[in-house]
């Protein structure tokens, strides 16, 4: 097996098990924000932490999933105009949406990287949350799913390439 | 050729507080005084960037001037000092507090140009009266970490929950009780309690005018003149401001039905010491205590 | 820049890119990009970061999660297959029965789910195969089913709901509670269809007798699969009422509950779960990237001071002010179509609203009949999700058809559209209510 063929497998996997992870994250919504209430009711007594940590979940769990969401073709769009124009018409649309999306991963990865680093630096918290947590390990997410995306959009990208040489029809749902 | 500074503030421009008004006022100062020269314009309030945001965006320059309050606590700590204040405004300028809260500003490229409220602070909204400490125990009062550990002094139950959700959870009884300011019409407070106890706490309010360092460094001296002159100015006029628009708003709660209580005066007292010492305490983990008792010997009233 | 030039540019661009093809998610973000280094310099790119960070991190976008995750569980354990069974043998030999069993269904199921293309698909692939059989014309078959489906964003539990209270800054639980009587109004509406059509074409919808089953056996069957959904009603909306939890909470509840449920029946089972909640990881990631990439986009536009100027054009405008709502409404129709309920309400929302209240009117009347108007731009030709899905699922039905099953039902809700704005109390006053 190619280094490349290996590189893909355990990319796969990577994706898999980072989207057990958010499926993880939203069952613990599930849980927590029940047990708070069954607490509070029963016992009056308030956790302080059920709120930021959920809210938290919510950046984790969609900066986890989007890679594994572009792999699986789930962002959604509608091509039904361009179905109507000329294949070379449409050949630019699709250029230009890898382009966008390309240069969308590439700033997401790129800037959040360095905002969480400003973060980690500046020891920052977020006033309204825990104070405790320090924000870098939250920011710290975004660049992380960000440039998993964008490695899944190249990797789309060489595969639909390689489709069309091969002349089959491409599956517009990858970007 | 007119400068245009851009200024963002913590609320939508349109809604009616002391600081709002007070700040606008600073505007139509310093747009009178700059004759062509130097304007003000509100760019708009969390719609543009989120409460969370804006002294960053004014840090980076992406505009000039905000109008906010604490939020920034985590880079500039001394700024939570602002509501523990027993000092008047003006003496706050001269005895070099102030400049101690702009020089801690200037490591993140602000310049405190000043307060925008004072005298007011915070009331406790709950469905039940409060007439003594022993009223706190057990209740259920809405908070976040910044109130969390002087809810716990008072005995009370604090539950986190969003500014969001305040009306809702008081509407409801998941909490009985929630902090605010006095103009509270608007969130529709009245409607979800009965009661607001008088006597405020970190009553030296918590707002300031923070400007970009580098562009008020850039300004004419003249210039960077009449923002100041504008501050000062304003700030001798605010505690009227104030007082005029929280004796309205007051007014418009009695009319809604609330009813005002207060606690017997010595417990009036350690309400408000326990409110600003539980703050100093915690800011004594972050900023050691040296820098504290400088900052306490400046505004604690002896 | 003036502030038309770049709202036009702004607004144009994305749409452009959207019709293009581009997925919304990059459309938004894309145009962000594009402008926020020529408006803002690179300091914008990081705001940016801050704007993700802080669009996302919020408790009362819980129950997006939340209500897709329960509305999977009950379909996917099978429960609500079970229910629309029971419903089913209540219904006599009367006219127009299957249809009115859709509505049925579609209403019940409404109050279970949060997402209306998945009640959708499910009841048109359980429900058209029988009707086909029994000579049902598609006007009378497809229709409903094209309308109930939407039905459950109009009654709560309403994941879009809490999207549009979150963006306009409205009371989720008023929100929530003021949808039920237009969402009721709306599934009568297309009884009143159903009963007329049949009358005066019985052979669009023939008779037929079906199996008779026994009274005790009918009271068993409702004890057991429709009367603990009352269990999840109100654990959904009991408990808001009761001061228990906030309506974010009981969407937590509603879930734990439906996974009760369902491992009360004995149908709940690890894949079944796995499924469910990798579904419903799904729909909220692709949700959530796009509603981070639209507040952004959002903010972009007021600091360019496009949406203060718009407003105080818009409310200067010298017609009657009714006239600027219902002008919005028709733009969210138009617009509804290829953009989608959520991207669009994001869109348009943050820039409408202020002018609503600008001019006087009650945000929770406008939110209300601009969540029917969103459920019924997904039925309406050209662009329509529902339209798509419905073809997806009948392969041998001409989109043609599908379109004009679809037609009296678009008339349904646009005559309750024009109700509800018209009367205020429809949408006004159980709210109110909650306050008593
Ligand atoms: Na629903
Ligand atoms: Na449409």
């Amino acid at each position: 097996m190619g280094i490349g063929a290996r590189f893909g497998r355990n990319f796969d996997r990577l994706l898999d098990c980072l989207a057990l992870v958010g499926c993880a994250l939203i069952m613990f919504q599930v849980i927590s924000v029940s047990f708070e209430v069954i607490v509070r009711y029963f016992f009056g007594f308030s956790f302080g932490w059920v709120t930021s940590l959920n809210e938290w979940s919510l950046v984790f769990l969609t900066f986890l999933g989007v890679a594994w969401l572009q792999r699986e073709g789930g962002h959604t769009n509608d091509d039904s105009i361009m179905q109507k124009f000329p294949a070379p018409v449409r050949v630019m649309a699709r250029a230009a949406a890898w382009g966008l999306a390309l240069l969308t991963t590439a700033v997401l990865t790129w800037y959040g990287a360095k905002v969480a680093w400003q973060n980690y630096v500046n020891e920052s918290y977020d006033f309204f949350k825990i104070r405790e947590v320090p924000l870098f390990y939250i920011y710290a997410v975004i660049p992380f799913g960000s440039l998993l995306w964008l490695i899944q959009l190249l990797r789309s990208m060489r595969r639909e390439v390689h489709d069309n040489r091969a002349g089959a029809r491409h599956d517009t749902t990858d970007v | 050729e007119e400068i245009v500074l851009k200024a963002l503030t913590y609320a939508p421009p349109s809604k009616v507080e002391d600081s709002m008004a007070v700040f606008k006022a600073w505007i139509d100062k310093v747009n009178a005084k700059g004759e062509g020269k130097l304007r003000v314009e509100i760019l708009g309030g969390p719609e543009v960037f989120g409460v969370g945001d804006q002294v960053n965006a004014v840090s980076k320059g992406l505009a000039d001037i905000t109008l906010t309050f604490t939020a920034h606590t985590a880079l500039v700590p001394e700024v939570d000092t602002l509501g523990l204040s027993g000092i008047t405004v003006a003496e706050e300028r001269e005895n070099g507090y102030l400049a101690l809260l702009d020089e801690a500003h200037s490591k993140i490229n602000l310049k405190v140009i000043g307060r925008a409220a004072t005298q007011s602070g915070f009331f406790i909204f709950s469905k039940e009266p409060i007439e003594s400490l022993a009223d706190f125990e057990g209740m259920k009062i809405r908070s976040h970490s910044g109130y969390d550990g002087f809810f716990r002094k008072l005995n009370a139950n604090p539950i986190g929950m969003n500014i969001s959700e305040i009306y809702g959870g008081l509407e409801r009884g998941i909490v009985t009780a929630a902090p605010y300011n006095i103009f509270a019409y608007d969130l529709g407070l009245h409607e979800v309690t009965d009661y607001m106890l008088a006597d405020p706490f970190w009553y030296s309010h918590t707002t300031v005018t923070l400007m970009n360092r580098k562009k008020f460094d850039s300004l004419p001296a003249e210039l960077q003149a009449v923002l100041i002159d504008a501050q000062i100015e304003i700030e001798a006029e605010m505690a009227d401001i104030v007082a005029k628009m929280a004796e309205e708003e007051r007014k418009r709660l009695a009319e809604a039905g609330m009813t005002f209580t207060n606690l017997p005066p010595e417990e009036a007292e350690q309400f408000r010491q326990m409110a600003t010492e539980s703050r100093f305490e915690v800011l004594e983990e972050i900023l050691g205590a040296d820098r504290v008792a400088e900052i306490k010997a400046l505004i604690v009233r002896q | 820049m003036e502030w038309y030039v770049a709202f036009l540019l702004l607004i144009g661009t994305f749409f452009f890119l959207v019709l293009l093809g581009v997925p919304v998610v990059f459309a938004f973000f894309g145009v962000n990009i594009i402008y926020l280094g020529y408006f803002m310099g690179e300091a914008g790119f990081e705001l940016l970061i801050d704007s993700v960070y802080g669009s996302l991190s919020v408790f009362v976008l819980l129950p997006i999660t939340l209500f897709i995750l329960m509305g999977e569980v009950l379909f996917r354990t099978g429960i609500a297959m079970k229910m629309i069974n029971t419903l089913d043998t209540w219904m006599g030999a009367i006219p127009g029965r299957l249809s009115l069993l859709a509505i049925g269904s579609g209403t019940l199921l409404a109050t279970l789910s949060g997402a209306s293309i998945g009640t959708t698909a499910m009841l048109i692939r359980t429900l058209t195969p029988a009707m086909q059989e029994r000579g049902y014309s598609k006007s009378l078959s497809i229709g409903p089913l094209l309308g109930s489906g939407g039905l459950a964003i109009m009654i709560p539990p309403s994941a879009l709901g809490v999207i549009l209270a979150v963006i306009a800054s409205v009371s989720v639980g008023k929100l929530l509670i003021a949808i039920i009587l237009p969402g009721i109004l709306l599934a009568l509406s297309y009884v009143v269809y159903v009963v007329l059509a049949s009358r005066f074409d019985p052979s669009a919808a023939p008779a037929y007798s079906s199996e008779r089953v026994a009274i005790s056996e009918r009271l068993m069957l409702t004890a057991k699969y429709i009367l603990p959904l009352s269990i999840i009603i109100f654990l959904v909306i009991g408990v808001v009422f009761l001061g228990v939890a906030t309506p974010t909470e009981a969407a937590a509840l509603g879930t734990a509950g439906a996974f009760g449920l369902a491992a009360c029946y004995g149908r709940l089972t690890w894949s079944v779960t796995i499924e469910a909640l990798m579904s419903t990881l799904r729909i909220s990631v692709m949700v959530l990237a796009i509603l981070a990439a639209s507040k952004a986009f959002t903010q972009l536009l007021a600091y360019t001071g496009a949406t203060q100027q718009l407003i105080g054009w818009a409310t200067e405008l010298p017609i009657s002010p009714i006239w600027v709502i219902v002008m919005m409404h028709l733009i969210t129709l138009f617009l509804g179509g290829p953009i989608g309920g959520i991207p669009l309400i994001m869109m348009t929302v943050p820039i409408f609203l202020p002018v609503v209240t600008a001019l006087g009117y009650d945000p929770i009347w406008f939110c209300v009949a601009m969540l029917i108007n969103v459920e019924l731009a997904q039925i309406t030709p050209p662009f329509g999700i529902l339209l798509y899905v419905a073809k997806g699922i009948l392969q041998d039905t001409t989109m043609g058809e599908i379109t004009r099953a679809a037609v009296p039902i678009i008339v349904c809700n646009l005559i309750v559209l024009a109700l509800l704005i018209a009367i205020p109390a429809l949408s006004l006053w159980l709210p109110a209510q909650m306050l008593q």
